[in-house]
């Protein structure tokens, strides 16, 4: 990365008399972006002192339909002023730095492995009151009020639920196979949304959609940052509740006690999430939203296999998400009253 | 008549050997991916072994939920028409309340997830 350009920048931004860039080094990432963890040590200015940074900027093939750089950063300004735990964005960049787009955020601590952190008892402290404070800060989130600068954060034009699944629909009809238990999983959402002759847009709130287990760092005592914003759009206040709850969450642990993200119970979660909100939801309320959850990551997982499949991407990964759509469009079946595990061979 | 072994035979003792003299040597931070071959050849083990015969039950049930005529079509192409006239009938709503419909969807998946992830119905107690 080139330093000399980015200590320029920062000491423009902070009115600093210098600016060290040190302990420059490329953090695993994707492919769309690439995120490089420095050391600021700032004299004079808005931020004197040592300053530790993540630059996440466009790889330089970028080629996205994820948010942009600057999407992004009004995201994470706007979650961090409702008080949401994220990484603090400091300074969006302009091209005339590095020749694409980048922002300056403070580097947070911590570890996001999804696996390591449901077994591993000394990551995220306390559980029940990592489990609260998940709650707590999906209630966060929801204060977030729509702003111009968030006016690119889409907005389904009716209940989030209906919505999505006529846009399920849709790529079932143009995709080369057919799945008739995720047509079965959607025809029960549709039939059952709770509150479909009560839902008013106004009702909309910001939701992560992607706030599980593996996208939150934890340290040794609790939550260090929220991360990964890039599904974050308007729908369901019990949209992301619903979507942690979910079983193709869990990462392998099982039972109610551990149904939050493989974390904690419901109970939990929704004992912090309400003290935030000041809403009553109760676990059964998430029911509906975990099966939401389960039809939309195995939609998703349909798509990200397909990237491999088509051949515009091959890699194992991919090619291995597609295989993880039979055991969720069976878990969904069960959910939805359809369940002949106890009959033994009922199958061919 | 192929040579034996045959395909889901050879993956078969290829895991083990991978498993067992391969996966030890390998650094921590490279486990995954194997973990991930090892999925991989699983899955073709377990397709390669059943054959097409699952495929072939698949449309018997179809034919005869959807009461349509058997036809002698290329098998893979029947599958997949059977499966998308089943789709669409499940999207109007035609098993909301039909008992043989909800069995072959038990049964078509139950297969599919017997190939895909084993893992789930061992963890879920199904047989």
């Amino acid at each position: 990365m080139e330093t000399t350009a980015l200590a320029e920048f920062i000491a423009a931004r902070t009115g600093a008399v210098t600016v060290l860039v040190e302990n420059v080094r490329k953090l695993s990432g994707g492919a769309i972006q690439e995120n490089w963890a420095a050391d600021l040590v700032i004299s004079g200015g808005t931020h004197a002192g040592n300053l530790p940074v993540v630059v996440r900027r466009d790889a330089p093939s970028g080629v996205s339909d994820s948010h942009s750089r600057a999407q992004e950063f009004a995201l994470l300004r706007a979650a961090f002023d409702a008080g949401v735990t994220v990484p603090e964005p400091l300074w969006l960049g302009d091209r005339a730095v590095f020749g694409r787009d980048f922002f300056v955020m403070r580097r947070v601590a911590g570890a996001a492995a999804g696996h390591r952190l449901v077994k591993d008892m000394t990551l995220g402290g306390d559980r029940v009151a990592l489990t609260q404070r998940l709650g707590e800060e999906i209630a966060r989130i929801q204060r977030v009020q729509p702003a111009p600068a968030l006016a690119f954060l889409e907005r389904p034009g009716t209940h989030p639920a209906l919505h999505f699944i006529a846009r399920s629909r849709a790529y079932l009809d143009a995709y080369h196979t057919p799945f008739p238990a995720l047509e079965w999983g959607l025809r029960w959402l549709e039939l059952n949304v709770p509150d479909a002759d009560r839902w008013r847009d106004d009702q909309l709130v910001l939701a992560h959609r992607d706030f599980r287990t593996g996208n939150y760092m934890v340290d040794g005592n609790g939550l260090t940052a929220v991360l990964d914003w890039e599904f974050a759009a308007w729908s369901h206040p019990l949209e992301d509740l619903g979507w942690l709850c979910a079983r193709c969450w869990r990462f392998g642990q099982q039972g109610d006690a551990k149904a939050a993200g493989g974390i904690g119970s419901r109970e939990d979660l929704l004992a912090g999430y309400n003290r935030v909100s000041g809403r009553q939801v109760t676990p059964a309320a998430l029911y509906y939203w975990e099966v939401f959850g389960e039809l939309r990551w195995a939609m998703i997982a349909i798509g990200q296999g397909e990237r491999h499949v088509s051949g515009r991407e091959p890699s194992l990964e991919l090619a291995l998400t597609s295989h993880i759509v039979p055991e969720l469009e069976l878990h969904i079946l069960r959910m939805t009253g359809i369940d002949y595990s106890a009959e033994g061979q009922a199958d061919a | 008549m192929r040579d034996r072994p045959q395909g889901h035979e050879l993956l078969a003792i290829a895991a083990k050997t991978f498993r067992e003299q391969l996966l030890p040597a390998l650094p921590e931070e490279k486990k995954y991916i194997a973990l991930m071959v090892l999925n991989a050849m699983s899955i073709a083990e377990r397709q390669q072994a059943t054959g097409e015969g699952p495929l072939n039950d698949e449309c018997d049930l179809l034919e005869v939920v959807l009461d349509a005529e058997p036809r002698n079509a290329e098998l893979h192409a029947r599958a997949a028409e059977l499966n998308r006239e089943f789709a669409r009938r499940v999207r109007a709503g035609a098993f909301d309340h039909d008992d043989a419909g909800r069995h072959v969807l038990w049964a078509l998946t139950l297969q599919r997830v017997r190939e895909s992830a084993p893992r789930y119905l061992k963890a879920e107690g199904i047989g």
